[in-house]
């Protein structure tokens, strides 16, 4: 009986691990061979990089704490697609369904944005982002350990398309 | 004689990390440019800390330039294969339409090697290097390339790019 407890468990951790990053996952692969969405990917091997290094100045400090607890980013986007708000629409419901916890929502006639959020123990695991309107699509996930103050920090030292959208969120919750 | 056995082991995996992308590119080629600590600082016109910083501990960079058939058949994914085989691992990857930037390394103690693929121009370019990245200072060096601070080494005599020499 004890085993068998132990396997559910084990079934239902195993579930949680397999869940992260589903989402784009899938549209990383649907959208792998077509050439009207770039696919951004950034491991924790290239993270990890700035974990090792020392900060000469207080920004640097900044963006290598901003940037050391994250594992990793994924991103699909397109920005010029004829039907970028049915695709928005069909990858909000996407991140919805596989349970990510709403943090904000932009809806604006030219372009809507949604932020969702996995937490686990208080702790933000992975940030999701979706922005969609007129051309422009964009679909992109953080993950590793997520403090919301970093984030603008993050987006306007890396300065990736698509990314600086993040610096919104922080900028429209003061 | 043991120390010379000793040596040989040591400089073979070292060799065999560029002879993959040397191999690769004999036939895809159009140009090579082979940077050193010295040639990559003069690199720099307006002499600006970041891109000292950056470069400072670069032991080398080679970079070549492809020709058009390696961008329509891909075949740098192949090249990109056989690193990881040896177990380079990715640590960026960007691709689809106009874009394309593919790095993986291997890491040593304190330095690493790094392969790649990007796009400059429509004109994929490769490039393998060895050393060590100042990558916190990457972010303000992006700006100043912006603000065209630095010299751009693949302007120069680029009429004559996209020709691979091997073919005519």
């Amino acid at each position: 009986m004890k085993k068998g407890i132990f396997f559910i468990v084990l079934a239902f951790l195993s579930a949680g691990v397999f869940a992260q990053g589903e989402v784009i996952t899938s549209y990383f692969n649907k959208y792998a061979d077509n050439d009207a969405f770039t696919k951004v990917s950034v491991s924790s091997k290239m993270f990890s990089m700035f974990t090792e290094m020392e900060a000469g100045t207080e920004a640097e400090q900044e963006f290598l704490e901003a940037v050391s607890k994250l594992k990793g980013l994924k991103m699909v986007m397109a920005d010029s697609i004829a039907d970028a708000k049915a695709l928005y629409k069909k990858a909000t419901a996407d991140v919805n369904k596989a349970g990510y916890a709403e943090l904000m929502t932009v809806a604006d006639p030219d372009q809507s944005m949604l932020f969702s959020i996995k937490e686990n123990n208080g702790i933000i695991e992975e940030l999701v982002m979706v922005v969609g309107g007129g051309n422009k699509f964009v679909l992109l996930s953080l993950y590793g350990e997520i403090d919301l103050k970093n984030i603008s920090r993050i987006a306007r030292d890396m300065k990736v398309q698509g990314l600086e959208d993040l610096g919104r969120m922080h900028h429209d919750k003061k | 004689m043991l120390i010379l056995l000793f040596l040989m082991g040591l400089l073979q995996p070292l060799w065999a990390q560029q002879e993959i992308i040397s191999q690769y590119t004999d036939s895809v080629k159009t140009r090579t440019y082979c940077l050193y600590p010295s040639t990559l600082r003069m690199l720099d016109l307006s002499e600006n800390h970041e891109f000292y910083d950056v470069v400072n501990n670069i032991e080398k960079l080679v970079i070549y330039s492809l020709d058009s058939t390696a961008g329509a058949d891909k075949s740098y994914l192949q090249m990109i294969k056989a690193y990881q085989e040896t177990g380079f691992e990715e640590y960026m990857a960007m691709y689809g339409g106009s874009n394309l930037f593919l790095l993986y390394g291997l890491e040593e103690s304190t330095t690493g090697t790094f392969i790649g693929v990007y796009q400059q121009d429509n004109q994929p370019q490769a490039f393998y290097l060895k050393g060590a990245i100042g990558w916190n200072k990457i972010p303000e060096l992006f700006e100043k390339f912006q603000e065209g601070d630095l010299l751009n080494i693949f302007q120069l005599n680029n009429n004559k790019r996209g020709q691979n020499p091997h073919h005519q």
